[in-house]
């Protein structure tokens, strides 16, 4: 700023408060323009955040095979109907000896078609009812009749009765599967039928539900990108395994129809276009896909999932 | 006109006033310029993080997905030659409930069968539907004006909007022809339904067993 005060420069001298305010004004202009840029979760291309654990294990499952074996696995149990809600319905034997009368009075309710009258009979049942498998059945029936009628806070206070009866693990899944519908989280919906997964790995509307809502995405930082490229891999490997005919993936496919194209979905795309053996169109499908995977901490994460599916897929090929 | 000098009084006309004033316009400028830089900022709409899901309706297939979590009410509504009427269930199923295997009413005869040998979930069941086709066609909205056609779209429109109700259409086979119309305007609509053809004269059965759950894409049976 000397040459604000030298003297040898009549312009500058003649206006040095202009000077001041120029740079206050450019000092203002950048820190405003700073303001307007959105927070960088921009991330070095060079150096991306390593991917989450959950991430590199499905890969080298994919990799090693073990996850194919494992979902094979799964699917293999004898009388699993994977589609089939709840567990009583997908597993053989949940709940056997349950009196006839009363199985006759919970079809006649499930009959009904007004959800007034359905709750009025279930209620009647369930009253009557000491506790056991049916009471299970009967306070899921409620819960879910809750759900469609949009009384979240009852569904759970039904799903909380329900846990309290000792059931198979599988039906545990039922329970986090509607604990998950009720909840508008994602996050939270998200871990929820991560517990179901786990629960039962061969429930078909879990693994689906898991699938659709990683590809939607449940946060933008890298670790939650990562753990649902990491879901949206290992549902799509149980779903391939689960699948009895091609309209079950038709669904799901279908179900993209309605997401923005971007990483997250082709990575679903690609997983459901594999599991019903069209690798190279997965791969075609993968390789567009990278070409338009941006710098972001979550697309470090997606472009760390499609290119180890390329390569391992690399070998799939005829 | 009135000319207007804005020359303070007392003030010393020279380089420092002048100085001065464009140093406090200058500085007043910068102060304008962030202040509105922040009122941008702060006002503007969030900067979309990644990826954006889709306001618009995609052009789909038909019937539009319904929820894959949880299956919608039901509701079945019979087109008959004569006309639609909708099917009371409740009516059969308030007596069934109450431990009868069959219930009648001005509808028809309902039978429900649940004493299958192996049954999976507690509410499997088989009900068969003897309907009183007479009784149904006497009580039938005649469908040949367009006015009842749209009317039916606008309930079942409203009840899976309002009470998440589906609606399944029992199409008599000679029929069809009758129920176009219905059927492209809910299709127009985008409302989610169901539709099958029956057989008038026979019976119709609604079932919950395993093998439907392989066999449908969709469960709307529960």
């Amino acid at each position: 700023m000397a040459t604000m005060t030298d003297g040898h420069a009549p312009r500058i001298n003649d206006a040095p408060g202009g000077w001041r305010a120029a740079w206050g004004a450019a000092t203002a202009l950048l820190l405003a323009a700073a303001a307007l840029v959105p927070v960088p979760e921009q991330t070095d291309a060079q150096n991306p955040p390593p991917p989450p654990p959950e991430l590199s294990e499905a890969l080298s499952d994919v990799e090693s095979g073990e996850a194919e074996a494992e979902a094979e696995a799964v699917a293999g149990e004898d009388g699993l109907v994977a589609a089939g809600t709840p567990c009583m319905m997908r597993h053989k034997r949940v709940a056997t000896g349950v009196d006839r009368a009363l199985r006759h009075r919970l079809a006649a309710a499930t009959l009904a078609t007004g959800p007034d009258l359905k709750e009025t009979l279930l209620k009647q049942i369930e009253a009557g009812t000491p506790p056991g498998p049916a009471t299970w059945r009967l306070a899921l029936a409620r819960a879910e009749l809750a759900l469609r009628d949009g009384r979240s806070r009852d569904a759970i206070s039904h799903l909380d009765r329900a846990a309290a009866i000792e059931m198979p693990d599988w039906c545990r899944g039922d329970e986090h599967f509607l604990r998950a519908a009720a909840t508008s989280q994602s996050k939270e919906a998200a871990s929820l039928l991560d517990a179901a997964v786990a629960a039962d790995p061969g429930f078909w509307a879990a693994q689906e539900r898991l699938a659709i809502l990683s590809a939607e995405g449940t946060g933008y930082d890298a670790a939650t990108c990562g753990r649902d490229a990491a879901r949206t891999i290992r549902a799509t490997i149980q779903l391939g395994a689960l699948a009895t005919h091609d309209a079950q993936f038709e669904r799901l496919e279908r179900s993209l129809v309605g997401l923005e194209p971007n990483g997250r979905t082709a990575l679903l795309h690609g997983m459901i276009l594999r599991q019903t053996g069209r690798t190279d169109a997965a791969r075609d499908r993968w390789s567009a896909a990278l070409a338009g995977v941006g710098a972001s901490e979550c697309d470090a994460m997606l472009r760390v999932a499609i290119e180890r599916m390329l390569e391992t897929t690399s070998e799939e090929r005829p | 006109m009135i000319g207007i000098r804005l020359i303070r009084r007392g003030a010393t006309p020279g380089a420092e006033s002048e100085v001065g004033m464009l140093d406090v316009s200058a500085n007043a400028l910068a102060v304008l310029i962030l202040a509105t830089m922040l009122v941008i900022s702060a006002a503007a709409p969030p900067v979309p993080q990644g990826e954006v899901r889709r306001d618009e309706i995609p052009d789909l297939f038909y019937p539009s997905p319904i929820d894959a979590v949880l299956a919608p009410h039901s509701r079945y509504v019979f087109i008959l030659p004569s006309g639609l009427v909708e099917l009371d269930l409740d009516a059969f199923a308030a007596t069934l409930a109450d431990g009868e295997i069959t219930a009648k009413t001005a509808q028809g005869e309902l039978t429900l069968v649940t004493d299958r040998r192996s049954y999976r979930d507690l509410n499997d069941y088989r009900a068969s539907l003897s309907p009183a086709w007479s009784a149904l066609a006497d009580a039938a909205t005649p469908l040949d004006q367009g006015e009842a056609a749209q009317k039916e779209a606008d309930t079942a429109a409203a009840l899976f909007d309002d009470a998440g109700i589906a609606t399944t259409y029992l199409v008599a086979a000679e029929t069809l022809e009758a129920f176009s119309p219905l059927y492209w305007m809910l299709r127009e609509a985008r409302v989610p339904i169901r539709w099958v053809t029956v057989t008038t004269g026979r019976n119709v059965v609604f079932q919950r067993r395993v093998e439907d759950f392989e066999r449908r894409g969709r469960q709307w049976q529960r």
